[in-house]
């Protein structure tokens, strides 16, 4: 398969029912996963409260938290400062913001139309010299970027204002970047297993929106002896600005889904940190030895009642290589078609495609570049066209689609069950639950087998 | 304006809705009693709309106006803007879905693009953006007319979407609908409601081909069907608007024989439309919530299609069967006291119900307020109407959807029971301890059965608060120790400025 083939993603074309928002989205929804962190919005009214509902509803009900959703401070600029610019609107917000909201970190962020109209977000902030907690501009207008780059827009700001460079390294200390909160619709979850993990190594990590995190953990991002980083897209830019400007060196390696690249994931920060190696293989006998445990429960519905399936998965590059990844190599399962959503360079592409293995007699799974929701169904009748009408031909069953809500349509069409996991998945809630990880590995496996004998 | 033009530019098809700030003199705050609300706006009709120096995100006339026409079954959606507009399409779907499904129809995804601008178009322009988006929206949905929407880019660039929607249609030969919804250009995101509506009259609605006694259009926002029953016992049918809609039906609204709606604030412009151009009457009464306003919408119903004398007989039939069911969660109810917030209007419908449920109503709080309605008639007035039915409101504010201001004036007046509708915002009451009935769908609540049920469904939130408790005992509020500590919600509103 040639990789033009494989592109549907012309950069800038229009996109049918997008399954990211814009930059503020993303920049919004990284600032609502950090503790006690007061966005404010410098955008029309709405923008904030668009994005809410759309990580709201699409990332397994987040809800709005400590200031989120309806609770954002926003300018709510109109046609008044369209004409005589927002910059004096902004000023006043913030003052406002400074007086009523409670805070350990005040983030100023921007929409489309203020930018448009050229309000300067640092000169407004840098005139006020009066805050009780850091006060930060970070211009993030949605025609800059999708929510992937808010992501890393919004980080490297702080990154950049909270930071310095440090001399002395904190040994042990790790970041974790590449997980992008609501877009990963399980990114606590996640972040909370690997950060078990490497805990159990004796490291101690910066996964910034983990579980009793705060700002402070932004604050030591720079005493880091390195930083994880696990996309090929989100975090590259914060990662970078870490390695260039405050000498914390990247390490990258794939978003890990079950014991296989769990293991291939702890091995490798290991190695790249200098572990001991007994250290590292006492942790994965005891995970691995877990995990085989559990999988095993499985062994004798997966035989009796033929559990291995056709699978198509739609997901973004952090997902789309590791679940696909998971079930040809963990479950048996023959991965069809692997569409990646989000919008990608050609360049990116190549990237991501290197993620996915070829195992044993399998070959590597068709994968396309999708960002159109509608794409996934063209693919799949390109991939998987018909023999023949005859009743006994082989059809794509007995099948599996795991995507996003948006695939509904595609299971039905061709009658096979859904497992939600990518952006939106409004028909699930989420609280810790991961997919990352052995935990999150043994979670997924357990979801699917459940889908497949829900009917019994 | 005078009230004749108003009227005049209201319910035309030019190419725009004149925004509510002009159009209805809607206000954004206001705090005092009910009367002194109908006093102001009947010293002042045209308004002041002006916003507090502190805001909290509200909403947005694009994304009001996309949620009913992304539910249109058959029609396409495509929302000229950058990618963020178009969030909450995922939102938007799941909402579709569970209508479709509801209704009995096959349940699809919605059908919608973004035409995705970025920084390039935004100095190029996004005209043959928008104009490939339209062309490949009918090349993937086969749709039977495609809605474009707008946003503050494509406004602020000045793309001239009547060119390319009028070039589109003769290409495509369906009707391409532009909806003028630019978030900047009203404060007042309900304007996004007349935006839709405007689009649909102007060009989906024809002339009537004939006049039907027996339907009537209801304006609502989720159509589930708790009124079919209610209009059966006189002949009648309703034709829910517009969710999960065809274009067809649409195009034949023009045929019924009255236009009722849920809420003021969503039908109201609709409704003035449909009687100013095809003579449809708007009826003239208050929406169908508690006995005696269901009473008058049926008796208003049966004036109009010459149904008085059965409309009395089902009247006196239907409140004698539900009399003892609700007597009876009348008296368990007896002596609670309750808020509501939500839409104006909607609100104006909660507090006639739980006024019929011998709630006692401590208060209120509208997202906005519309000083008048497209139709000059007296009997749409819900304030009015609210006001004569349950008395005057001792805290009554305007509060576009501020959470700071909340929290404080539901700490100040703790009543038993919060209700509400508009999504998210519950959960300021519940952070405070304080259990919420939730209109989900505003049908349900509607006609007699519609009392009945939601005071069932009330004593059940006011029964088991342990959810609520526990949240409110473990729930940060994110407000400064100054503010917890300021007496004044409107602070902001009044205090002095930068």
């Amino acid at each position: 398969m040639s990789l033009r083939q494989a592109n549907s993603y012309k950069e800038g074309s229009f996109i049918d029912r997008p399954r990211h928002t814009c930059a503020l989205g993303g920049a919004l929804f990284t600032l609502r996963a950090l503790s006690r962190v007061i966005p404010i919005i410098h955008a029309s009214p709405g923008c904030g409260y668009n994005v809410y509902t759309a990580f709201n509803a699409g990332a397994g009900y987040l809800g709005g938290g400590y200031c989120g959703g309806a609770a954002w401070p926003s300018s709510n600029v109109v046609e008044n400062e369209i004409v005589f610019g927002g910059e004096d609107r902004l000023k006043e917000q913030i003052l406002s913001t400074l007086e009523l909201m409670d805070g350990d970190l005040y983030v100023v962020v921007s929409g489309c139309m203020v930018e448009m109209i050229g309000d300067d977000l640092l000169t407004v902030v840098a005139s006020i010299k009066d805050s009780p907690a850091p006060l930060l501009a970070v211009p993030t207008p949605s025609f800059k970027g999708n929510s992937y780059d808010g992501y890393d827009i919004i980080l490297e700001g702080l990154f950049e204002g909270l930071t310095r460079r440090q001399t002395r390294k904190e040994k042990g200390l790790l970041n974790i970047l590449g997980i992008v909160p609501g877009q990963d619709v399980f990114y606590r979850g996640n972040l909370s297993e690997l950060k078990r993990l490497l805990e159990a190594l004796g490291f101690k990590v910066n996964s910034f929106f983990g579980d009793g995190e705060d700002i402070s953990s932004i604050r030591r991002a720079a005493r880091a002896e390195a930083t994880i980083l696990l996309s090929d897209v989100a975090g590259q830019k914060a990662a970078s600005f870490l390695e260039d400007a405050r000498g914390v060196p990247t390490l990258k390696l794939p978003f890990p889904i079950g014991a296989q690249e769990t293991e291939n994931f702890l091995k490798g920060v290991a190695k790249a940190l200098g572990l001991r190696d007994s250290k590292v293989q006492k942790l994965l006998s005891f995970e691995n030895r877990r995990y085989y445990e559990y999988l095993e429960r499985a062994a004798d519905i997966y035989n009796d009642i033929d559990l291995q399936r056709y699978t198509v998965i739609v997901a973004d590059s952090n997902y789309a290589p590791s679940v696909s990844n998971f079930v040809s190599e963990e479950l048996g399962f023959v991965p069809v078609l692997t569409v990646v959503t989000d919008p990608l360079t050609e360049e990116k592409q190549k990237e991501v495609l290197l993620r996915f293995h070829s195992s044993g007699d399998l070959p590597r799974p068709l994968v396309r570049f999708g960002t159109q929701t509608s794409d996934s169904a063209r693919f799949l009748r390109e991939a998987w066209a018909p023999v023949s009408n005859h009743r006994y031909s082989f059809t794509l069953s007995p099948g599996l689609v795991i995507g996003s809500v948006y695939e509904r349509e595609l299971a039905e069409d061709y009658s096979l069950p859904l497992v939600t996991l990518s952006f939106p998945a409004t028909n699930r809630v989420v609280f810790q639950e991961a997919r990352a990880g052995y935990l999150g590995g043994l979670t997924l496996a357990s979801e699917i087998f459940t889908t497949l004998v829900s009917g019994r | 304006m005078t009230l004749e033009q108003k009227h005049h530019e209201s319910a035309t098809v030019g190419q725009e809705v004149i925004i509510r700030e002009r159009r209805l003199g809607a206000l954004l705050t206001f705090q005092g009693k009910g009367s002194d609300l109908m006093k102001l706006a009947k010293e002042n009709p045209e308004g002041c709309c002006h916003d507090n120096y502190f805001n909290q995100c509200g909403d947005c006339s694009s994304q009001r106006a996309m949620l009913p026409i992304s539910q249109i079954r058959d029609a396409a959606l495509v929302n000229h803007a950058p990618i963020g507009c178009a969030s909450d399409l995922g939102q938007f779907n799941a909402q579709h879905r569970r209508g479709l499904r509801y209704n009995a129809i096959p349940v699809q995804n919605i059908r919608a693009l973004s035409s995705n601008l970025t920084e390039k178009d935004l100095i190029m322009g996004g005209e043959n953006k928008l104009a490939a988006a339209l062309e490949e929206a009918y090349r993937r949905f086969a749709p039977k007319a495609i809605f474009v929407t707008t946003s503050c880019a494509s406004g602020i660039i000045g793309d001239d979407i009547e060119e390319v929607t009028l070039n589109a249609e003769e290409k495509l030969g369906i009707p391409i609908v532009p909806i003028y919804c630019e978030g900047f250009k009203s404060m007042v995101w309900t304007t996004g409601f007349d935006a839709a509506y405007h689009g649909i009259v102007r060009k989906l609605v024809k002339p009537p081909r004939e006049r039907r006694n027996d339907i009537i259009n209801i304006m609502n926002f989720s159509n589930q069907h708790a009124f079919s029953p209610l209009l059966a016992k006189i002949g009648m049918e309703a034709r829910y608007l517009v969710h999960q809609a065809s274009v067809e039906e649409l195009a034949h609204i023009s045929e019924a024989a009255a236009t009722g709606h849920m809420c003021e604030t969503l039908g109201t412009y609709i409704a003035a439309s449909l009687e100013k151009l095809y003579g449809v009457p708007e009826l003239k009464s208050p929406p169908p919530y508690g006995s005696l306003w269901t009473d008058l919408w049926l008796r208003e119903i049966g004036k109009i299609t010459g149904r008085e004398k059965l409309v009395e007989k089902v009247i006196v039939s239907e409140r004698k069967r539900i009399a003892p069911e609700l007597e009876a969660v009348r008296k368990k109810l007896e002596g609670r006291t309750v808020f509501a917030f939500g839409g104006a209007s909607f609100c104006h419908n909660m507090l006639a119900l739980a006024h019929d449920l011998g709630l006692k109503i401590v208060g209120m709080m509208g997202f906005h307020h519309d000083m008048t309605f497209d139709n000059d008639y007296e009997e749409i007035i819900s304030l009015k109407n609210t006001l004569t039915l349950v008395g005057n409101i001792g805290s009554y504010s305007v509060c576009n959807k501020q959470p700071y201001q909340m929290i404080k004036i539901l700490q100040d007046i703790k009543p038993d029971l919060v209700m509400s509708r508009h999504e998210s915002l519950p959960t300021q009451a519940v952070k405070l301890g304080i259990p919420t009935f939730f209109a989900a769908d505003a049908n349900i609540l509607g006609g007699y059965d519609g009392v009945v049920t939601t005071g069932k469904r009330i004593l059940g939130a006011i029964k088991s608060r342990n959810f609520v408790k526990n949240l409110s005992a473990h729930s940060r509020e994110p407000h400064s120790a100054w503010w917890k500590k300021q007496k004044d919600p409107f602070y902001f509103a009044k205090g002095k400025r930068l």
